[in-house]
């Protein structure tokens, strides 16, 4: 039968939380539920005292107290817990100098099988396992000054000051009080070991009362937990919770980063694609008397052998001053729009010719008009194949009314151009930009990633 | 060889593993007896029990250490304001006897430093924590000193057991080695200890947590 086997179960007589007394030497238990100090020898447990609220200083990670685990193969239980809050100078090899620090950890006293015990020591860098030892070389620092508990030669402390109680749960063979303070000085042997004296003095007194050497050597989280895991924890479910719901966070964190990552760039790449960088832009006025001097188009033959008129009333406006397209595969953006003073419901048609040889690499039709509630340009896009020098046609459909107006792009029925004032032409503006055609696609993934990001937030904040 | 003693009070014949013993308590009927001149008496404060709290040590325990056979013969239990330690009597075959001290689970084997008379140790009022003093020619860094008291015994034990008797002792370390002083009464002790672990035990059965 083990040393723990026997743990001796009754309630708090403040709270009526179950406990369970699992050493049975220890003289002092304090509930971790209200808090109270209970004699644990006596029968009735009556409260000896009380300390600070268990809420008010939860443990670090998933250790607590009632659990098991198995460390260097020996079952162990988890009997107690002291908060220590420490004051102390810490040596600063980067400005060469010691520097003033505090630090909260949690010291947990393990009872093996066996009845011995083991200190847990926990704090928000990891664990550590603490024993004592005995130096061939004691001594007490004289501030940051102590010698080497080994070799006797002069040392420079890593830390030196003092720790506080804040805080005691569990059992404890002695009674440990808020603001109990023990004075300690350390240094390193390795990364992962260091040796720390620590001493006390009598209450009011500059009178040592006690020392003791310890030596600190740190283990793994991994290591831990793999000792808390293995070993069966009554509250192990809560445990197995805890750590899903850390593997939870962290992978919520992840995919937070990652989703912000993406949110950004989609809305970078949003922004970017807005931006559009105008190449050339020009106003093409028409005139009806230039339309009229040109001759009508011919009818197209279609293959079936009939005639199509569609394009009879089409005339050339004018054409554009000469642009430059330098870069191959650059998607361009063609947009047309009638610059009117008043409403119009018209068409127009764009060549885009090569400058240099007058072939017509592209065409476009716009459908444009104005009302009371909008205006309209259209754009095409048009991707460069080749690089050069080019120029636009553009043309008009006369018939189109400008409604409201004195001006109609069509001609009096007697043939003849009627008188419009010059104020009162319309011109045809035409555009070219660079163009992101990703814009749609930018757009979504802004709009999916952000939504992410929300959901995402919202289940980790539960 | 065990001689047998036959208890003052019920007769039982009771084997005596350690020659130096002045106190027996009785296995059958928990009376205290002590040697006074060559006989056993009956102390007659009743019967003596110490409380368990769990330990692998028992009196009459059989086990090993560093492959050495030992008995444990006997249990004195002391207090102090911070709590209380058992010290247990340890009979080896083929050693000096050792006191054992399990002090909150730690385990410690003393054994009197005999070359040291007890009127040349150092007296306990004079005593500092934190300053080191030379004891039997060896440096004794002091890391506690406390007035105890002697709460009970069983077994067999080399001395005459007054529970509530006061005393006082200092704990230390010197060339990485655990160093206690003990005083009582008339006597005083300095003793050389070793660290031990659960693990240097072996047990002739299996340990029972009583």
């Amino acid at each position: 039968m083990n040393y723990f086997a026997q743990a001796t179960q009754f309630k708090c007589p403040s709270c009526g939380g179950g406990l369970s007394l699992v050493d049975k030497r220890a003289n002092y238990i304090t509930c971790h539920y209200c808090g109270s100090v209970l004699d644990a020898q006596s029968k009735t447990h009556q409260v000896l005292t009380k300390i600070g609220k268990p809420a008010k200083f939860p443990p670090m990670s998933f250790v607590e107290i009632g659990q098991y685990a198995d460390l260097e193969g020996v079952k162990y239980r988890v009997i107690g817990r002291t908060r220590w809050q420490m004051q102390y100078k810490e040596w600063d090899d980067e400005a060469n100098r010691f520097a003033d620090s505090s630090w909260i950890y949690d010291d947990w006293l393990l009872i093996s099988e066996h009845g011995t015990y083991y200190y847990l020591v926990e704090d928000k860098e990891g664990f550590a396992l603490s024993k004592t030892f005995w130096p061939k070389f004691p001594n007490l620092n004289q501030n940051e000054k102590l010698k080497d508990f080994e070799t006797g030669t002069g040392r420079k402390a890593r830390e030196y000051g003092q720790a506080s109680v804040k805080f005691f749960e569990g059992e404890s063979t002695f009674q440990i009080q808020e603001g109990d303070t023990i004075h300690f000085a350390n240094y390193r042997t390795s990364a992962e070991r260091a040796v720390v004296v620590e001493y006390s003095y009598f209450k009011d007194s500059r009178s040592l009362q006690e020392i003791k050497f310890w030596s600190d050597q740190k283990l793994s989280k991994q290591k831990v937990l793999t000792a808390f895991n293995q070993a069966e924890n009554p509250p192990k479910k809560a445990f197995k919770q805890q750590a899903r719901v850390q593997a939870n966070q962290k992978r919520a964190s992840k995919l937070a980063g990652i989703l912000s990552l993406f949110c950004l760039a989609c809305l970078l790449g949003l922004v970017v694609s807005c931006g559009n960088t105008d190449v050339f832009r020009q106003d093409l006025p028409v005139n009806l008397a230039k339309l009229k001097a040109q001759p009508a188009p011919a009818s197209e033959v279609q293959p079936d052998g009939s005639t199509n008129n569609e394009a009879a009333n089409v005339r050339l406006v004018g054409q554009t001053n000469t642009f430059e397209l330098p870069k191959a595969g650059q998607v361009m953006m063609f947009t047309v729009g009638y610059d009117a003073p008043s409403y119009f419901d018209a068409w127009a048609g764009v060549e885009i010719v090569e400058a240099s040889t007058g072939d017509v690499v592209n065409a476009f039709e716009y459908d444009l008009y104005r009302d009371d509630e909008s205006y309209t340009s259209e754009y095409r896009t048009f991707k460069v194949d080749k690089p050069g020098t080019y120029l636009m046609r553009v043309y008009t459909e006369t018939g189109a009314t400008f409604s409201g107006s004195t001006f109609s792009i069509s001609f009096n029925t007697d043939g003849t151009v009627p008188e419009v004032n010059e104020a009162d032409l319309p011109k045809i503006y035409v555009e070219v930009e660079k163009a992101w055609v990703l814009t749609r696609y930018f757009l979504i993934g802004f709009l999916v990633s952000f939504t992410l990001l929300i959901i995402v937030g919202v289940s980790w904040a539960k | 060889m065990n001689q047998t003693v036959n208890c003052p009070s019920c007769g039982a014949a009771l084997p005596q593993r350690f020659p130096a013993a002045k106190m027996l308590v009785c296995s059958y009927c928990g009376e205290t007896s002590f040697l006074n001149a060559d006989r056993w008496e009956l102390a007659g404060a009743g019967k003596a029990v110490l409380a368990d709290y769990g330990s692998m040590f028992a009196v009459g325990r059989q086990g090993k250490l560093d492959k050495k056979p030992f008995t444990v013969a006997g249990r004195l239990r002391l207090s102090y304001h911070g709590g209380f330690w058992d010290e247990w009597l340890l009979l080896f075959d083929n050693d000096e006897p050792g006191w054992l001290q399990e002090d909150e689970g730690n385990l410690t084997l003393f054994r009197q430093a005999k070359h040291v008379a007890s009127h040349h140790l150092p007296p306990y009022e004079g005593l500092r924590v934190g300053e080191t003093i030379q004891v039997g020619g060896q440096a004794f860094f002091i890391m506690e000193k406390n007035e105890m008291k002697i709460v009970g015994g069983e077994g067999e034990l080399p001395f005459r057991v007054v529970p509530g008797q006061a005393g006082a002792y200092a704990e230390g370390v010197g060339k990485g080695q655990p160093l206690s002083l003990e005083y009582l009464p008339g006597e005083a002790s300095f003793n050389l200890g070793t660290p031990l672990r659960w693990k240097d035990f072996t047990w002739e059965q299996q340990a029972q947590y009583v």
